[in-house]
């Protein structure tokens, strides 16, 4: 390819612009958690510049109790999904009859449900088996959106482990589930790490079932946040502050999961 | 190697089992409650047959809520495809630093949705939002964006337009980069300038994942609810109450039960009627 002036100029403006669109938010909220006490009310840099509103936000119990739920709730999520979705996609991996892909495909068919439909039958059975506001209750709700996602990935990686390891083991004797958990587990390691980061953020991020399902004890970080914006005197400093906070998770869960998935997943997403 | 039956059955069971209970049964549910006179507020719990859904579809909510619903697709499904384009092109060119520009225009993924609609909100907000600061500059008249009803849909539409840009750039940069480069070497072994490369060659290549992103994120966005939720709890009034805020509010603010479970029917209906439709066309 031949550059010219004109060209490159066109490609820099593009950048800058995009890079912009991409930017400003972050760059404007990281910039106002870092102000002091006054506020820029007209296009500026503000005053004072200081740590203070983060040491505020770390010192808060509410935040840090509400990034604890969320932990918690996450760990919680990512046990019971991965835990389910193991042997189900090993099944359906390896069997091929009208059933299985029936059930597969509705598998496929949960994942397009609109959750807001749900959010009060749910909330009705939660309240009959006392589950509202405690940890397996929430875990709950957020693993039965995330298992169908976790069989599809999981599926792909089981049909991509060699069949002629589990047919030895089987002529030694081995059932199933030894199978399943001494040949075929340790092959897909690094898939099963992914898909529990991807089930783990998946909680993490969840606001809707969360916001129903917890009261004082079990709130999570996300509506912590979300009721910040609805208060009477919004203190933008710290609550910007907590946002940029509340991200270094993902940022630590994406750099693993992206490098992992650039060339499978979502390429294989695409090509369909 | 075969599973027999009873396996395959074992090994199901637990997800299951989950899903029955907490999909299933929540399905029937909403079905059975939404022909329901069913509401705290006034103590009733009797069948009523279809009333509901006629009181609903009668009403001016229901128009509202569905040309919301359309406006608030549309944005935020065309906006980061358009962007997301544009940023691939780029980056498949392989200018100095392309890596860098990958990593900092996907830098919106990191946050979560309740951080999102923070940094929005700050963005909008008088008298500290950069928005304002930024009609200053152009000599515009300052607005409360999210407190008018002509500027709230767009306002929020924009921030979720913003926050799906990332993973609409991610995957049409990996559909572009599982493109053959023969026939583009070939392209340009013949001659074609960088414009009729990318308007003859790429786009008509790489059309089927653009359609297919723009598909996805379509049916993402109509069932999205946290963002909107968050920043405007679909007011002022009704001005950016979509289907899935109408739902939630009907349920969980009014303690209308049967109404509000009319309303889950209808727009589960609506999601899976389009969903299927896309996916049909796609085959995916």
């Amino acid at each position: 390819m031949k550059f010219n002036s004109i060209k490159t100029l066109l490609i820099i403006i593009l950048i800058i612009g995009l890079l912009s669109w991409a930017l400003f938010p972050i760059f404007y909220s990281l910039i106002i958690s870092l102000s002091g006490f006054e506020l820029p009310t007209k296009f500026g840099f503000p005053k004072e510049i200081t740590l203070s509103n983060y040491i505020e936000a770390l010192k808060d119990k509410e935040v840090w109790n509400a990034a604890w739920n969320s932990v918690l709730i996450g760990f919680g999520a990512t046990f019971i999904s991965i835990f389910t979705s193991i042997p189900a996609a090993y099944a359906f991996s390896r069997s091929n009859n009208k059933l299985s892909n029936f059930l597969l495909y509705l598998f496929l068919f949960f994942r397009l449900f609109p959750w807001v439909a749900l959010a009060f039958p749910i909330f009705y059975l939660m309240a009959r088996f006392r589950l509202v506001d405690t940890y397996w209750g929430v875990s709950i709700s957020h693993s039965v959106w995330i298992i169908p996602t976790s069989i599809w990935y999981l599926k792909g990686f089981f049909d991509m482990a060699p069949l002629e390891l589990e047919e030895s083991a089987l002529v030694d004797g081995a059932n199933p589930i030894q199978v399943l958990t001494r040949v075929v587990l340790p092959l897909v390691v690094p898939g099963l790490i992914a898909v529990s980061i991807l089930a783990f953020i998946a909680s993490y991020t969840e606001y809707l079932y969360s916001l129903i399902l917890t009261r004082t004890h079990t709130t999570t970080l996300p509506v912590l946040m979300a009721g910040y914006l609805s208060e009477f005197k919004v203190e933008w400093r710290k609550i910007s502050a907590i946002s940029i906070l509340s991200s270094i998770p993902m940022i630590l869960f994406y750099s693993y999961t992206l490098s992992f998935m650039k060339r499978g997943t979502l390429t294989g997403v695409i090509k369909g | 190697m075969k599973i027999l039956r009873w396996q395959y059955t074992l090994f199901i069971l637990p997800a299951l089992l989950i899903m029955l209970i907490f999909f299933a049964y929540p399905v029937i549910l909403i079905f059975y409650f939404s022909f329901l006179d069913y509401s705290i507020v006034r103590h009733t719990k009797e069948f009523i047959g279809l009333a509901n859904y006629i009181k609903i579809l009668q009403s001016n909510l229901f128009a509202q809520t569905a040309y919301n619903t359309f406006i608030w697709v549309l944005i935020s499904t065309l906006l980061p495809l358009l962007l997301a384009l544009v940023a691939a092109l780029l980056t498949y060119e392989r200018f100095l630093g392309y890596s860098i520009f990958r990593g900092l225009f996907s830098l919106p993924m990191i946050f979560i949705p309740s951080s999102t609609a923070i940094l929005w909100a700050l963005m909008y907000s008088e008298p500290f939002g950069l928005v304002n600061h930024l009609m200053d500059l152009l000599n515009l008249p300052r607005q409360i964006w999210l407190a008018n009803p002509s500027t709230v849909l767009p306002a929020v539409s924009i921030a979720n337009a913003w926050y799906g840009t990332p993973m609409s750039y991610l995957m049409i940069l990996a559909g572009l980069e599982s493109l053959s480069t023969e026939v583009l070497e070939a392209s340009e072994v013949d001659g074609a300038s960088y414009w009729q490369k990318v308007r003859y060659v790429i786009l008509p290549m790489v059309y089927p994942v653009i359609l297919l992103v723009g598909l996805l994120r379509l049916i993402d966005v109509i069932r999205s609810f946290a963002l909107i939720w968050i920043m405007t709890q679909g007011g002022p009034g009704t001005a950016s109450t979509t289907l899935p805020v109408a739902t939630f509010k009907v349920s969980f603010l009014q303690y209308d039960y049967g109404i509000g479970s009319a309303w889950g029917v209808i727009n589960v209906v609506i999601t899976l009627i389009i969903s299927i439709f896309i996916l049909r066309r796609q085959r995916v």
